[in-house]
């Protein structure tokens, strides 16, 4: 029946209409019965309307009827309302936005949390297709390892356990054989950073290998030509290549005549033959590739592969699958586990500690395949806090005017209560007030989300070398978060003037101060007014965002501040990989030398070197061997894994000749590297290696860990080590030097154990200090490089600041963003204390005008006014302290250098509060003082 | 005018029910035909009237349908429906036995 009572709401002129026929058609037949009856027509009339009867009241109850009292009364609510906010435009339009302004900010970050969890892979039928994750309780060692970023790894096993998404290639093949369980089975990885050329000038671009089954495993269709299939994935097929999309789009301009076309990737001639469908961006955020091509080809096209990478101790694809159906997972799993375990044990040496109980776990690829998910989310969770609070305190803020509204209001309501009005009829009459001005400004809020989230968006792409690549969207679940915010928010901020304002004692209400024209509100004198309440809670809340953050723009602080080890200033960077242009083994390295030594040579350049990873560009190599002072483990002891108790870990960083000088890093003790020292280092970095040890450089922690009390030049560690070919074992490592210790990879991660080797064989970052700005070599550079070779291309060329900068770039924009909204919350915080206070003054006008007229002097009034204002700054302040120490708890993961309770910050922010709110008394105070007795006494 | 009874609205559904379970009718006729039948007793105004036919056609048990009269002008009919015609009979024992009652009490004195 409600749904009756809905629809008719919209039939409603209409059925307005039946009614009133029929009602005529009866008026009509009685005047005809009256008629036969034998009354004049005249007197047949008159006599037909008396018996007839108030046919107003037949309308309304036969609306009532079709209606139903309720929305009756909220569309009268709502005409009144409308009506009561367009009498008082300037509220209003303040109000509105305000709420905009809240509601939209809310919004506009809730969409963007919605846009990364919600993300659905862009692929048929998402939810069934799974991820193949390790899973042991502590993560494996001895092993070369390498992850793309496609999900998260956890590798100490601290917390629950261990786990990773990259696998091996000897077991997915064994999987693959495995026909019962899956009925489609894939792997990939990516490529790095291809040289592509054969479409005008050469350029590098992001490319992965698939195994051939990869595109009919994720249910991708091809937008132009077909995808690679398991034919092209041998390599006696013709190399085949995939174009992303929007890649298709940039670079070849999305002509149908790219398919056939033949590149060159790495020098390797590939024949284009297709597009995936526009929809399909990537699986993983972050990670968007450019250039598909099938597994097969990958020890042709990585320059400098060795058949040891396809061994089962190096994991570096991802697996994904689809079950058959009829498959459970567990059973699958189990299965799988097993095919795991065995692959892992042919190795010779132990991958896993013993008790690790490694398995695999099938897991969904839509929950798993997040890449740096966490990283992100993060962030958006600390920035919804903020916006949140300052809607908060947009809300007490207008509630605080509504009250200020509903005083002059009284006698009105008052008449209304004593005319028999239900005290819930007028609140839901305000409460239709202020869901109305709530609603409005969601609607316009949700304009200003648009905004806002694009041009966060826009801020977050700018700062990032892989930006994460999801849209927001105006789905129905931020639609649908918009409108309830609204309606709570409207709810939250009329409540308290409604109940405040039907609360009337009538007769002190009615009653009408002689000559002053509105009633003055005396209603029951409470010590802590509503009013005053709102404005306690709006100071508390304005303390939480600004100790947020103050305390995020510490860490950042901290962060920039951080003394890395080296000298930062000044340093340009940029990569160079000569097996993209042919060279091999002792080329290379002769290339570097030379480079390096024509660099030095350019004026402007101070000093130039090279190393395997920029200095904090969040690159990171580190190795396993027993701790120096112990035999090397064996065989025995690997295989039962007795050589556990022994292992130790080390970063490792391959730099070329005055790496350490060019940074600034003091040498304490022994000698830089040789260029013997990089002919060793060669020697061992083939296939089968030297019996020379390789000569290296330790830092500090290193020396004071591994070598306490001794002298740790001419010690060799790492020897004996076996490698996995065979019976060779590694010659070790022989410390030359000790430098000082320097953060390499990431500013927040603690200074660890770090050998220095000399960088042969690959490819390599050039660290060139330079006496002016350093981008203004760079075509100088580029010269000496084309002249070099024309093959030879030079990429990611950037400052050691600017690279710095990108690592602390979610700090900057988090701590800029919560000290926009810090403001804020305090200037709004400000503005509802002055508004009370000025109300309050000019309610009191006659009090004062009194106390002055009896000889109280300036400071008296001012501190009447003051006492009611510092009593709730007061108030705000601790509960703002006590409330922001509890929930900043939750920041803890995000802080660097500073603790989540920090008294310093507590204090500062306390003591700004106070000051602003002080300086917002000031106007009020001296209107008091301004009072003048005799008009004041005037108007009694 | 006379001395016009009350009649509680439960009441006046049921008489308009039993009006109604003889042919369709527009309201002017339901009110004429209870007035006759009761011999001037029962004379139900248009504000007791309309309300109880569209409060009983919300319920579904009479249905209407806009037609013209015997005077070629627009009136709305209305008709018993189903459902109407098996509350028609509930409604008719329930009264029997609520008469019979009262009747049973005013007879002891």
């Amino acid at each position: 029946m409600i749904f009756g009572k809905l629809r008719n709401l919209f039939r409603a002129s209409r059925q307005e209409h039946d009614a009133n026929d029929e009602l005529r058609f009866h008026l009509e037949k009685e005047i005809e019965k009256n008629i036969a009856a034998g009354l004049s027509p005249d007197e047949a009339r008159r006599r037909a309307l008396v018996e007839f009867g108030g046919v107003q009241q037949t309308r309304e109850t036969l609306r009532e009827v079709h209606h139903g009292r309720f929305f009756e009364s909220l569309a009268q609510d709502s005409r009144y309302a409308w009506r009561m906010l367009r009498k008082s435009p300037a509220f209003t339009i303040i109000a509105v936005v305000t709420l905009a302004l809240g509601i939209g900010a809310n919004t506009a970050i809730f969409s963007l949390i919605d846009a990364v969890i919600f993300r659905s892979l862009p692929i048929a039928d998402p939810q069934s297709l799974l991820v193949f994750q390790w899973e042991s309780r502590k993560g494996p060692g001895n092993m070369s390892y390498r992850n793309f970023g496609e999900c998260d790894e956890s590798h100490d096993g601290s917390g629950a356990s261990a786990h990773g998404c990259s696998l091996s290639l000897p077991f997915f093949k064994q999987v693959q054989a495995q026909s019962s369980i899956f009925s489609h089975v894939a792997a990939y990885t990516g490529a790095g950073q291809l040289d592509m050329s054969g479409n005008g000038t050469a350029r590098m671009v992001k490319g992965e290998f698939v195994t051939g089954d990869y595109f009919q495993t994720l249910g991708v269709r091809a937008h132009l030509g077909r995808l690679i299939n398991p034919g092209d994935d041998s390599t006696s097929a013709q190399a085949a290549a995939v174009l992303d999309h929007s890649f298709w789009q940039t670079e070849f301009g999305g002509s149908e005549s790219a398919i056939g076309k033949t590149i060159r990737l790495n020098g390797i001639p590939f024949t284009i033959i297709g597009v995936t469908e526009p929809r399909f961006d990537a699986l993983t955020l972050s990670n968007k590739y450019d250039m598909i091509v099938p597994m097969a080809q990958r020890p042709v096209v990585v320059p400098n592969w060795k058949p040891r990478d396809d061994q089962a101790d190096h994991w570096w694809l991802v697996m994904i699958g689809r079950l058959k159906p009829g498959v459970a997972v567990n059973q699958a799993e189990a299965g799988v586990s097993l095919l795991f375990r065995n692959s892992v044990e042919s190795v010779g040496k132990p991958l896993f500690k013993p008790d690790s109980d490694p398995k695999i776990k099938l897991a969904q690829a839509s929950q798993v395949l997040g890449g740096s998910q966490k990283g992100t989310l993060q962030p958006l969770y600390v920035m919804m806090l903020c916006v949140g609070a300052v809607l908060l305190i947009a809300c007490a803020n207008i509630a605080g005017l509504l009250l200020a509204r509903s005083a002059s209001r009284q006698r009105e309501i008052a008449v209304r209560l004593a005319l028999g009005a239900k005290r819930s009829r007028i609140i839901l009459q305000v409460l239709t007030e202020s869901v109305m001005l709530a609603f409005a400004g969601g609607a316009l809020g949700i304009l200003i989300a648009v905004w806002g989230a694009r041009a966060l968006m826009a801020m977050v792409s700018a700062g990032s070398i892989s930006p994460p690549i999801f849209t927001p969207q105006l789905d129905w679940r931020v639609l649908g978060f918009t409108a309830a915010i609204s309606l709570l928010t409207g709810i939250l901020f009329g409540l308290a003037p409604a109940l405040r304002g039907s609360d009337v004692n009538l007769t002190s209400s009615l009653k009408t101060v002689a000559g002053s024209g509105t009633a003055v509100f005396e209603g029951k004198q409470r010590r802590f007014s509503a009013g005053g309440m709102l404005v306690a809670v709006q100071m508390a809340l304005a303390i939480v965002v600004l100790v947020t953050a103050g305390l995020l723009v510490r860490t950042l602080n901290n962060l920039k501040s951080l003394n890395p080890g080296f000298d930062t200033q000044n340093v340009l960077l940029f990569g160079i990989d000569p097996r993209l242009a042919g060279y091999k083994g002792q080329q290379i390295d002769n290339l570097f030398f030379e480079l390096q030594e024509k660099f030095s040579a350019i004026p402007g350049v101070t000093s130039a070197t090279y190393s395997w990873y920029p200095f904090l560009s969040g690159g990171l190599w580190n190795t396993g061997f027993h701790r120096p002072g112990t035999a090397p483990p064996s065989k025995q002891e690997m295989e039962s894994g007795a050589a556990e108790k022994n292992q130790v870990e080390s970063d490792v960083y391959p730099v070329g000749p005055k790496f350490f000088s060019t940074w600034g890093i003091p040498l304490q003790s022994g000698r830089d590297f040789t260029p013997s020292d990089f002919a060793v280092a060669a020697s061992n970095d083939a296939d089968k290696p030297s019996s020379n040890p390789t000569p290296v450089i330790v830092n500090q922690e290193f020396a004071h860990k591994y070598f306490p009390g001794k002298n740790p030049l001419g010690q060799i560690f790492g020897e004996q080590e076996p490698t996995g070919i065979g019976d060779v074992k590694a010659p070790g490592y022989l410390i030359v030097g000790v430098v000082a210790n320097s953060k390499y990879n990431s500013l927040r991660r603690e200074i660890t154990p770090c050998f220095y080797q000399p960088n042969v064989g690959g490819e390599a970052f050039f660290d060139l200090r330079t006496g002016t700005d350093p981008l203004s070599l760079v075509p100088t550079i580029k010269n000496i490089v084309d002249q070099q070779s024309h093959d030879l291309a030079v990429f990611r060329i950037s400052t050691e600041t600017e690279a710095i900068d990108r690592q602390v770039f979610t700090e900057k924009m988090t701590a800029r963003l919560s000290s926009l909204f810090g403001l804020l919350a305090l200037l709004l915080a400000c503005l509802g204390l002055y508004g009370l206070l000025s109300y309050e003054v000019t309610r009191r006008t006659r009090e004062i005008g009194i106390r002055m007229a009896v000889g109280a002097q300036s400071h008296n009034v001012v501190g009447l006014v003051l006492m009611k204002a510092v009593g709730l700054i007061a108030a705000g302040a601790v509960a703002g302290i006590a409330v922001a120490v509890g929930v900043t708890r939750f920041l803890a993961s995000f802080l660097y250098g500073v603790k989540a309770g920090d008294p310093v910050t507590l204090l500062a922010v306390a003591a700004l509060l106070v000051l602003v709110a002080l300086a917002a008394c000031y106007i009020p105070a001296r209107r008091a003082t301004k009072v003048d007795p005799l008009v004041a006494l005037r108007y009694e | 005018m006379g001395n016009q009874i009350e009649l509680l609205q439960g009441t006046l559904d049921l008489l308009i029910l039993k009006t109604l379970a003889l042919e369709p009718m527009h309201g002017w006729g339901i009110a004429q035909r209870i007035q006759q039948i009761s011999q001037d007793v029962l004379q139900v105004g248009q504000g007791s009237l309309y309300p109880a036919l569209h409060r009983l056609e919300q319920r579904g048990w009479i249905g209407s349908e806009w037609s013209t009269s015997d005077n070629n002008r627009r009136a709305k009919f209305y008709s018993l429906t189903r459902t109407g015609k098996n509350q028609l009979e509930k409604e008719l024992g329930e009264w029997e036995r609520l008469s019979a009652a009262i009747a049973l009490v005013l007879e002891q004195s």
